[in-house]
């Protein structure tokens, strides 16, 4: 019995030993393979082989490039932008061209980091530079003075968009409840909300003629939550009108302002010839 | 012999364990904490709440078509803003919930769903967002 379980032992114990990774002896070979995780998708494996070549090969400088090239790829796959602006800006320190500026300052722009990505883009001849610059100051919300090289008809565009007053929607809905949410292009919801408040208005009332004060009392104060909660759906409604007109406004220019991005051939075999935006 | 049982199932429970894994950026969500209700009104109305949860809530399946579920808007509310606050949001949200897939984003949670926590509300309301 104890044989069995030692040899099971055993068993389990080289489990872990079959399971490891080869040791690393070929940046290229390694490259290759990460690059082949990132056509499937992979981009976290992808990721750890690119690092795997630049923590034992940061000696060679071009399959370290190549790598970073692909870190920065692998992260902007998964959406993690911090770390893909910080990859693309050692890139751009060793190699300040156009394309890399422009991933810098899209990867920054993704990131939340507006004020950075309008320092890298502006001045720029690109159109999808400039746009981006423009639209990374817009979302910074400062809109007093903007900075030269920026687009004027995007920025007057962004400051005419229609909007919808919070003011009037509530005092719509105060005076006739549902009428805000009509206003804010809510018709379903207004229509809920008049008849909710109407019948509980009536029922108060109602209740109160007939001398059932406690009734009445307890219908009044239910209405009192009803209509308190429809001003606040309105008030509510009209930034959330404001804000999806800007999320369309900022949807419709980025379409195409973000830079193309290409994967990288692989050695020994046909380029991979597709192209994708991110 | 139940001893090396019991090893041995250690052992499969630790590698269990060791396989699950996920790269930063991909860990599942952490629970929230629970929460304890601190006032009186909290107690009556998240006492309401779960006794909707646990009986109609439960028995009727998940309906919603919003992402966290009314009732559990309403807790949440009521635990960020207190019960009077939270109250009226979730007549808010009761009232505007059938037109907020206009407005909000819709995720998949096994169906899709409206997003639209207390939160955003709150933001919303405070010019925030």
């Amino acid at each position: 019995m104890r044989l069995i379980f030692a040899a099971l032992m055993a068993l389990f114990l080289t489990v872990p030993a079959i399971g490891a990774p080869p040791p690393p002896q070929d940046a290229a070979g390694i490259n290759s393979f990460g690059e082949a995780l990132l056509g499937l998708g992979e981009s976290y494996r992808a990721a750890t082989e690119f690092m795997r070549v630049l923590h034992h090969f940061p000696e060679d400088r071009e399959n370290s490039r190549r790598a970073l090239t692909g870190l920065g790829r692998a992260y902007t796959m998964a959406g993690r932008w911090g770390e893909a602006a910080g990859v693309y800006s050692n890139i751009f320190k060793s190699d300040p061209s156009e394309v890399n500026r422009h991933r810098l300052g899209a990867s920054l722009y993704q990131a939340g980091s507006f004020s950075p990505a309008v320092s890298i883009l502006t001045g720029e001849e690109s159109d999808s530079m400039r746009t981006l610059a423009t639209l990374a100051w817009l979302k910074e919300g400062d809109l007093s003075e903007p900075p030269p090289g920026l687009d004027a008809n995007l920025i007057h565009e962004f400051k005419n968009l229609p909007q919808r007053s919070k003011t009037t929607a509530g005092v719509l809905s105060a005076l006739l409840p549902g009428a805000g949410h009509y206003y804010v292009d809510r018709p379903l919801d207004g229509t809920i909300a008049f008849v909710i408040n109407g019948l509980f208005i009536w029922g108060t009332v109602n209740a109160a003629q007939n001398g059932r004060d406690e009734l009445a009392l307890t219908l009044g104060a239910i209405e009192l939550i009803w209509y308190s909660g429809t001003i606040t759906g309105a008030v509510a409604g009209a930034a959330k009108w404001n804000h999806r007109e800007k999320e369309r406004f900022f949807s419709r220019h980025e379409a195409g302002a973000f830079p193309a991005w290409s994967l990288i051939p692989i050695p020994g075999g046909g380029a991979l010839a597709w192209t994708s935006r991110w | 012999m139940k001893r090396s049982a019991a090893f041995i199932c250690l052992i499969f429970l630790s590698a269990a364990a060791h396989a699950w894994w996920n790269p930063p950026g991909w860990e599942p969500s952490a629970e929230e904490e629970p929460h304890f209700a601190v006032s009186p009104g909290e107690v009556i109305t998240d006492s309401l709440l779960n006794l909707y949860r646990s009986t109609q809530g439960s028995v009727g399946g998940s309906s919603c078509p919003s992402y966290p579920s009314c009732s559990a808007y309403s807790l949440r509310a009521i635990d960020l803003y207190g019960p009077l606050v939270g109250t009226v949001l979730t007549a808010a949200r009761l009232v505007s919930e059938g037109e907020e897939g206009n407005f909000a984003p819709v995720i998949h949670k096994g169906r899709p769903l409206v997003y639209s926590p207390p939160e955003w509300d709150m933001a919303y309301l405070k010019g925030e967002r």
